[in-house]
C-alpha cells in the first residue's frame, strides 16, 4: 500500500492512520515483524524521528509492541485487529450515512440504494 | 545537547544586512529545514557555518569550538555550485576526500557510486551536470560527520534524483548527526523535516516543529511559507 | 596536512611540465646529435639540410626555455586563482586545513616548478653543448668582467645576487597573492579588481624604490665598478636591495594571508 501522505495534518498522525489500515485489512499480519525505524522512515520518505513518534503511540495504543532486542511487532491480539477493523468499517458508514443524508436521502433510503447497487454499473 | 550555537550574529555586505543578530540553536539528530526566498539570509548562515565566511559580530559554535580547522573536520558541506576539481576521476576524488577527512567511508562512497552505475573510472569532466551533482553528493554523504549542511541539494534536478537525494539522507541519517537543508522548495522535503526554521531579511522569523506548525495552523509549512513569504 | 596539500598541488600539473620538460630535452639531444653530425662529416647536400635542421634545434632551445619559465609562472598564478578563489576554492577552504597551509602550500608548490625549471633548462643547455665544460667557460668570462675587485666584494656581491634572482620571482608571487586577495574582496569583477590591484601596487613600488634610491648616500653618482670603494658600496646597495625585496614580500604574504583567512569572499 502506498503512502499517501498529504499536506494538513501532522505526519505522525498521519503515519499511525495508515499503519493501523495496514492492519486492518491484513496486508501487516498479526505478529509480523515491522521494518527498522530507519528503513520504514525511507519508505516512506518522512524523518526517522517523526516515524519513531508514531511508532511508540502505536506502541503505546497496543498495535505494535516492541522487543529489545528483536524489533517492532504488530500485536497478536486477533481480537484488537478484529475491533480495528469493525471501527475503521464504522467510520466508513458513518461518513456514507452523514454524506447521503446531505444528498437528501434517510438510512432506509441508502440502505435500498445500496441493496441494488454493483459496483461500476450506474443506478438506473 | 547543542551541536550547533549561533549567538547575535551579524553579518553585512556593504549596505546590505545578510544576517541581523540571529541566534539560534540546533539540537543533534535533527534534519532541519532552512527555509526562505532568495536572498534571505540562509546561504550566508550555511557559509558562515561551514567556515568559508567570516561573521562581523557575534559567536558561533559547533560542537563547543569556535569555527576553525577543528570544525571543519566534522562539517561536511554540500554547496549549491560544482566544487570538485573536474580535471580529477571520479575514484581520485574519492581518495582525495579519504585523505582529508578521517571520518570518510570510502566503501560507503563506492557502494553508492555503484548503485546509481557512476564508473570511478570517470573524468569528471566527461559526466553531465547531473551526474556531477550525485558524485558530490555521495562524496559529502559517505562523510561520518556531525553536522551535514546542504544548500539547496534538489533545486533543479529531476523527480527521480530527487527521490535518490531524500532518500540517501534519511539512509545516512544518525542520532549524533543534524543535516541542515536551505531551500526554497518545501513541499517536496517538508516529510522528511524534523523542524523548520524561517529565515527573512536576515531574521529568524519562526523556529519549530512541522509536526507543530501542522497542528497549530492547520495546514503543511508548504503553505504556511507561501502565506508568511507572499509577496 | 600541508603535506597532503602539496601532493595535490604538485599532481595538478607534473603532466604539462613534464610533456614540455621532454619536449626540451629531446631539442638539446637532437641538436647535440646534429652538431655531432656536422662535425663529422664532410659538406653535401645532405649535411647542409643537417645544418639546417642544427640551427633550428639550437633556437629552439632559447624558446623552449623561455616557455616553460613563462608557463610555469602562468600556470602557478591561474592555479592559485582558480583553485582557491573559484569554485574550487568551496572545496578547498571547508578542508580542514588552515587557509595559510593552503596558501604555503601553493607558494611552495611554485618554487619547486620554478626550481624545477632552471634545473631542466641547465640540463638542455649542459646536454646541447656536450657536457659541462661551458659553465667553465662562463665563469670565467663573468669573473674578468669583475678583474680588480677585491674578493671579499665579488664573493659577497654574487651571493646577494643569487638571493635576489631566488627571491624576485617568489617576490612576485607574493605581490600576485596580494592583488588577489585585495581583488576578490569585491563584489563585482574580483579578477578585473585584482588586475588593478597588481598594477596599483607596482606602481608603489616602483615610487618607494625610486625614493629609497635617491635617499642612501652617493647612488646617483657612477662609480668604477672595478674600483674597490666603487664596488663596496654597490655590494652594499645589493644587499639593501635584497633585504628590502625580502621584507616587501613577505608583508605582501603575510597581508594576503590576514585577508583570505579573516574576509574570505568567494563568489
Amino acid at each position: 500500500m502506498p503512502w499517501n501522505l498529504n499536506g494538513d495534518t501532522p505526519i505522525y498522525s498521519q503515519i499511525i492512520e495508515h499503519i493501523k489500515l495496514r492492519i486492518a485489512i491484513g496486508e501487516l499480519k498479526a505478529g509480523d515483524k515491522l521494518l527498522p525505524v530507519r528503513e520504514l522512515a525511507a519508505e516512506a520518505a518522512v524523518n526517522p524521528n517523526t516515524m519513531q513518534k508514531a511508532l511508540a503511540e502505536l506502541e503505546r495504543q497496543g498495535f505494535v509492541y516492541s522487543q529489545r532486542t528483536s524489533g517492532r511487532f504488530i500485536t497478536e491480539e486477533i481480537d484488537k485487529i478484529k475491533t480495528l477493523r469493525e471501527t475503521l468499517a464504522g467510520e466508513q458508514i458513518e461518513y456514507f450515512i452523514k454524506k447521503m443524508n446531505s444528498l437528501g436521502y434517510t438510512k432506509e433510503d441508502a440502505i435500498g440504494l445500496l441493496k441494488n447497487y454493483n459496483i461500476g454499473e450506474e443506478l438506473s | 545537547m547543542s551541536l550547533a550555537v549561533c549567538k547575535n550574529v551579524r553579518k553585512t555586505y556593504g549596505n546590505k544586512i545578510a544576517l541581523n543578530d540571529v541566534s539560534l540553536e540546533i539540537e543533534g539528530g535533527k534534519i532541519i529545514g532552512l527555509l526562505g526566498p532568495n536572498g534571505s539570509g540562509k546561504t550566508t548562515l550555511i557559509k558562515i557555518l561551514s567556515g568559508l565566511l567570516t561573521a562581523d559580530s557575534g559567536e558561533i559554535t559547533i560542537s563547543d569550538n569556535p569555527i576553525g580547522v577543528k570544525t571543519k573536520k566534522v562539517v561536511s558541506y554540500l554547496p549549491e555550485r560544482t566544487y570538485i576539481n573536474e580535471w580529477m576521476k571520479v575514484k581520485e576524488m574519492i581518495n582525495f576526500f579519504a585523505d582529508f577527512y578521517d571520518d570518510f567511508d570510502v566503501q560507503k562512497a563506492y557502494d553508492m557510486l555503484t548503485r546509481l552505475k557512476i564508473n570511478p573510472n570517470d573524468k569528471l569532466k566527461t559526466m553531465s551536470k547531473g551526474t556531477r551533482e550525485k558524485v558530490q553528493l555521495i562524496l559529502v554523504m559517505s562523510r561520518n560527520a556531525e553536522l551535514y549542511l546542504l544548500d539547496e541539494p534538489i533545486g533543479g534536478v529531476d523527480p527521480a534524483a530527487r527521490d535518490y537525494i531524500l532518500d540517501t539522507i534519511l539512509k545516512n541519517y544518525n542520532e549524533n548527526a543534524s543535516v541542515i537543508i536551505s531551500t526554497h522548495l518545501i513541499s517536496d522535503i517538508e516529510n522528511i523535516l524534523d523542524d523548520i526554521i524561517f529565515i527573512k531579511d536576515g531574521n529568524i522569523t519562526l523556529h519549530s516543529t512541522v509536526d507543530e506548525i501542522r497542528e497549530q495552523h492547520g495546514k503543511s509549512v508548504d503553505a504556511l511559507f507561501r502565506e508568511v513569504f507572499a509577496c | 596536512m600541508l603535506g597532503k596539500l602539496l601532493k595535490y598541488d604538485l599532481k595538478a600539473e607534473y603532466k604539462t611540465y613534464g610533456i614540455l620538460y621532454i619536449v626540451l630535452i629531446l631539442t638539446s639531444f637532437l641538436s647535440l646529435i646534429t652538431s655531432k653530425i656536422l662535425d663529422n662529416y664532410p659538406k653535401n647536400i645532405v649535411v647542409e639540410v643537417v645544418e639546417l635542421i642544427q640551427k633550428l634545434f639550437i633556437a629552439g632551445i632559447p624558446v623552449l626555455s623561455f616557455a616553460i619559465f613563462i608557463v610555469t609562472l602562468v600556470f602557478s598564478i591561474n592555479r592559485f586563482y582558480k583553485n582557491l578563489l573559484k569554485d574550487e576554492g568551496y572545496l578547498m577552504h571547508t578542508l580542514p586545513v588552515s587557509t595559510s597551509q593552503l596558501i604555503l602550500s601553493k607558494f611552495i608548490a611554485f618554487f619547486i616548478w620554478s626550481i624545477a625549471a632552471v634545473a631542466v633548462v641547465f640540463l638542455a643547455v649542459s646536454i646541447a653543448a656536450g657536457g659541462f665544460e661551458w659553465i667553465n667557460i662562463f665563469a670565467q668570462g663573468y669573473s674578468k668582467g669583475f678583474a680588480g675587485v677585491n674578493q671579499q666584494d665579488f664573493i659577497k656581491f654574487n651571493i646577494y645576487l643569487i638571493i635576489f634572482i631566488v627571491l624576485t620571482p617568489l617576490a612576485f608571487m607574493s605581490h600576485v597573492y596580494l592583488s588577489f586577495a585585495i581583488g576578490q574582496l569585491s563584489s563585482k569583477n574580483r579578477l578585473g579588481m585584482s588586475v588593478l590591484t597588481f598594477v596599483v601596487i607596482y606602481f608603489v613600488e616602483q615610487i618607494v624604490s625610486t625614493i629609497i634610491t635617491l635617499l642612501l648616500p652617493n647612488s646617483n653618482v657612477s662609480f668604477e665598478y672595478n674600483s674597490d670603494i666603487g664596488f663596496s658600496k654597490l655590494t652594499d646597495y645589493m644587499l639593501i636591495g635584497v633585504i628590502i625585496t625580502l621584507l616587501v614580500a613577505a608583508a605582501m604574504y603575510i597581508v594576503s594571508n590576514v585577508i583570505l583567512t579573516k574576509k574570505l569572499n568567494l563568489e
